[in-house]
């Protein structure tokens, strides 16, 4: 129990109160996606029907890319890296180290996707890093950078999703203060006495669970986005006379001494083989410098194993395939930063426990969805006499409802435009349409139990329809799924229609409204 | 305690309000450039450049709770005009050093 004057708990009430209600329906666009993108992975596999190779880079592709260096300007071996798409397509992008014509430094060179399990070349794409197109990771993209940066132009959207995380911050952290009896109200009974008090007791205990989840989340959210933007740039400027290539290299560890004496390639296969045993899984990221050269080196980056807390990066002498040992995120030998570094992104991606922990990251997620559109009804019904607030209060479930719907809506249009390889613009077209569709929607149906029907009978239909049109349109079924191992693919298909069908029957049964026992009256809403 | 500062245009609320944000903003980040400078190096060298961007989110929520909570507002003021003070001065020093 926190004992606080009364004007510092109308001070902090405040502050959690305007927290949530200004930044309230951009944090719940941020926290809804965030708990999508838990899966981000999966959905991109899931969206082309799974893959055909499941840890791509630990295919045999040593010759390929001996081919496929051979057909690019000697300039863009200076730097090699290999990553793959949820259809487990292998990109390698060959690039040297460039700026655009406004001076921004970027990658530049020539990116091929090839398949690993044929050999065959798919694309090839010349040019500047951030311009090339992936159409099979329309969907996932979209998502991510809807979580990310809210589809914003960098850096304006790390500072907007950052100003989120510190609003989040606030809130939790003037929550946390407000309690004055924080162990009973993980446990309160929400009263039947009136809907206001109901609605502010579910609040409460929703949000008593979810305290320091929401805690953790603003932290590392606030910092992954600062961190790359204002972060590097302020540190640069005060101890690096402003050149940041130059504190990135410092941090992640600099440069060895160049030699530039033509070398053969080491078995690049071999290499990778002894990095994924050690780490227990195959690589998620490799990249190699200077290719072909005698100061060659390769980096093979592994996720955490199954059970396992940390990624890997192991490294290798790139001409005689030398082990040189393993490397951290950040530095050349372990460090309590790279250890507090690692830390922040395990605990806001949720991946300390393999698939569990993050399905309770997706869970908890939902909870913290469902503790902000709370707040903000509270907030609302307490003002509902002023006409401006009530006008507001409609938002919060074109929000609540529209954007779940309108993220359905983008997958649903990235399956209707696959045959014709236009998912580049209909996945964020589709969500525009329906986001148009939920709040038109929402302006012009009157009756609020209608609303909430038709929005939830939408929300169910749209869901319903992702694993049919992901069937008809992939044509793979469960059989052919099971055969090639994409398990995963099973079990979205089967998460997406349990919750469509939930959100049907909601929409369509016949629920007697609730009969409060009190008189509605004033009460703190808050 | 707001008759301390009702003078003038800096009214209590005024003055809270640029403490807790423009004012914890300013000294977050000035902290943030100012920490490589007194924070320990560490086995690999880097944990005075890595902690302060992880610790940039802690550093503005003392500030903004600080402000928020603090009864006498002239001490805030000047505890947190003393704070941006010397953190300015020693991005001055960093800056001359690098």
């Amino acid at each position: 129990m926190i004992e606080l004057s009364q004007a510092r708990s109308k001070r902090l009430l405040a502050v959690h109160g305007w927290a949530g209600t200004v930044l309230g329906l951009a944090l719940y666009v941020v926290i809804l996606t965030g708990a999508v993108v838990v899966f981000a992975h999966e959905i991109g596999t899931w969206s082309v029907s799974g893959t055909r190779a499941q840890q791509p880079l630990a295919a045999p592709m040593d010759a390929k890319i001996r081919e496929l260096a051979g057909q690019v300007d000697p300039e863009y071996l200076d730097d090699l890296n290999l990553f793959h798409n949820g259809a487990g397509h292998i990109s390698a992008f060959f690039h040297t180290h460039a700026a655009k014509d406004d001076g921004h430094p970027m990658d530049k060179g020539v990116r091929f996707t090839f398949d690993p399990v044929t050999g065959e070349t798919l694309t090839r794409q010349e040019g500047f890093g951030d311009e090339f197109e992936d159409p099979l990771s329309a969907l996932d993209h979209f998502l991510v950078e809807l979580h990310v940066n809210l589809h914003a132009p960098e850096p304006v959207g790390l500072y907007l999703t950052g100003i989120l995380g510190f609003a989040m911050l606030a809130a939790a952290v003037s929550g946390f203060l407000l309690h004055r009896h924080l162990i009973k109200d993980l446990f309160v009974a929400p009263r039947l006495s009136s809907r206001l008090l109901n609605a502010r007791d579910r609040h409460i205990l929703a949000g008593s669970w979810g305290l320091p989840f929401a805690f953790v989340l603003a932290f590392t959210g606030a910092f992954l986005s600062f961190a790359g933007s204002i972060g590097l740039m302020t540190i640069s400027m005060a101890a690096f006379g402003g050149d940041q290539q130059k504190l990135i290299e410092t941090i992640i560890g600099m440069p060895e001494a160049e030699d530039a004496t033509p070398a053969q390639p080491a078995d690049l296969d071999a290499m990778l083989r002894q990095s994924a045993e050690m780490s227990g899984n195959g690589p998620a990221f490799v990249a190699i410098t200077h290719y072909g050269r005698a100061d060659a080196r390769v980096y093979a980056f592994h996720l955490a194993a199954e059970g396992g807390l940390q990624s890997q990066q192991h490294v290798f002498k790139g001409s005689d395939g030398a082990y040189l040992g393993p490397k951290p995120s950040i530095g050349t030998k372990p460090s309590a930063g790279d250890a507090a570094f690692t830390l922040m992104g395990v605990l806001h991606f949720g991946t300390f426990a393999g698939l569990l922990s993050r399905v309770i990251w997706f869970a908890l997620g939902l909870a913290m969805c469902y503790v902000t559109l709370t707040g903000l009804q509270l907030w609302l019904r307490r003002r509902a006499d002023s006409p401006l607030w009530r006008r507001l209060g409609r938002s919060v479930p074109i929000v609540g409802y529209g954007l779940p719907i309108a993220l359905a809506a983008s997958g649903i249009s990235f399956f209707l435009s696959l045959s014709a390889g236009t998912m580049l613009f209909w996945t964020p077209a589709g969500f525009l349409i329906a986001a148009g569709l939920s709040i038109a929607i929402g302006c012009l149906l009157r009756d609020e139990t209608q609303l909430y029907r038709l929005y939830r009978g939408l929300l169910g239909a749209t869901l319903i329809a992702l694993p049919l049109l992901r069937w008809l349109m992939g044509g793979i079924g469960w059989d052919g799924m099971l055969e090639s191992g994409n398990d995963i693919v099973i079990l979205l298909d089967l998460a997406l229609a349990a919750g469509g069908l939930g959100y049907l029957y909601i929409a369509l049964a016949h629920r007697r409204e609730p009969r409060w026992s009190g008189v509605e009256r004033e009460v703190a809403a808050e | 305690m707001a008759s301390q500062s009702d003078r003038g245009w800096f009214t209590a609320k005024r003055t809270r309000w640029l403490l807790g944000g423009p004012m914890a903003v300013l000294i977050a980040i000035m902290a943030m450039g100012a920490m490589p400078l007194w924070f320990p190096t560490g086995a690999a060298g880097v944990d005075h450049l890595v902690f302060p961007l992880i610790l940039f989110p802690a550093l503005w929520a003392a500030g903004f709770f600080y402000a928020i909570l603090a009864e006498n507002l002239r001490r805030a003021a000047l505890v947190m005009t003393a704070l941006a003070l010397i953190n300015a001065a020693c991005i001055a020093v960093l800056w001359t050093i690098s």
